[in-house]
């Protein structure tokens, strides 16, 4: 025989007894011990389910869905509309509380001020009245000049 | 005389207002087959305790997804040895174990075990059988141990019966080798 077949030999020899063992009275106390920990579950099988057990898993995924859809809504909601609401508001608040406060040259000057792509005049507006006048140059001719 | 596993499901089923009472029914019939398969596996009496707990109590959560496609008996082992193979891997993972270390812990824990009965040469097949990889191990377990059928073992591990007979194979030609050295 070769020693294959020996070391067969001596697995087939161990006998196939549980080596382990457990306490006495073990397996009472592990069942008790599983029961109460089922009872102790609020979810039953087939019985009394949760609330989307009820709806079925169908109703329960489109319900799922929607409310995704409506949360995702109010997120952008949130996210966008209330700056821009209030930006407007805030606008038409501060325009309508300073419009007497103000006339149309302050806000032109202003805005010429704040305007870099505009360029600084070269010449005042009297100094421009002066040289109109002085050279004679009457209307046609500046529209002329201007096309 | 044992309740058979299409009673045990159809009491499930049709006891609705009492689902407790057929639950425990079939604490009764199993509790026991799946401490002892969790105790291979765990090798420690009461991890196995709590991990068969574990598994019945996951067992009652899956229930009404259970459609019968495989058998009670298989689908609960299979409930198990996830249970216990999860178990184990989170055991290691808390005490930053490697694969060998927690093979040598095991083999320890078979040495001083008060709860562990046999003699020197079975006490070597358990450290033999701890020296395999953990899928050749279970084979072996549910096959030379328990002496499951193939098919069954098939269902539970989620494999072929052609893969199982060759893991088998190569556990018995390891553990004969590991026999030798000794």
């Amino acid at each position: 025989m070769d020693s294959k077949n020996n070391t067969r030999k001596k697995l087939t020899d161990i006998p196939k007894a549980n080596p382990f063992r457990v306490p006495e009275g073990y397996f009472d106390e592990l069942q008790d011990k599983i029961d109460k920990a089922v009872a102790f579950r609020q979810v039953t099988p087939y019985g009394k389910r949760g609330f989307l057990g009820l709806l079925g898993p169908q109703l329960a995924l489109a319900a799922g869905f929607a409310g995704l859809v409506l949360l995702g809504y109010f997120a952008v909601r949130l996210i966008l509309k209330p700056e821009t609401e209030t930006a407007k508001n805030g606008l038409a608040e501060y325009i309508e509380f300073y419009m007497d406060d103000f006339d149309e040259s302050q806000i032109i000057d202003a805005l010429g001020k704040q305007d870099p792509g505009m360029p600084e005049p070269a010449y005042t507006d009297d100094e421009i009245i002066y040289y109109l006048v002085t050279e004679d140059i009457d209307e046609i001719t500046i529209m002329e000049e201007l096309q | 005389m044992e309740i058979s596993d299409g009673e045990l499901l159809a009491l499930l089923r049709e006891n609705r207002e009492d689902p407790h009472r057929a639950f425990r029914l079939l604490v009764k019939k199993y509790h026991r087959k799946i401490y002892w398969h969790i105790r291979q596996i765990v090798i420690d009496h009461e991890d196995a305790g709590d991990v068969t707990q574990n598994t019945f109590i996951k067992a009652w959560e899956n229930l009404p997804g259970f459609r019968g496609e495989s058998s009670l008996y298989t689908w609960l082992y299979r409930i198990a040895t996830n249970e216990a193979l999860g178990f184990l891997k989170r055991k290691n993972k808390r005490h930053l174990f490697s694969i060998d270390q927690h093979e040598q812990l095991l083999a320890g824990q078979i040495e001083h075990d008060p709860l562990f009965d046999g003699d020197e040469i079975q006490k070597m097949l358990q450290q033999a059988i701890l020296s395999l990889p953990t899928k050749q191990r279970l084979v072996f377990q549910m096959k030379y141990m328990q002496e499951m059928k193939y098919e069954d073992i098939a269902q539970i591990l989620n494999t072929s019966v052609g893969a199982l007979k060759a893991s088998y194979h190569h556990a018995v030609k390891k553990i004969e080798q590991f026999m030798e050295k000794y």
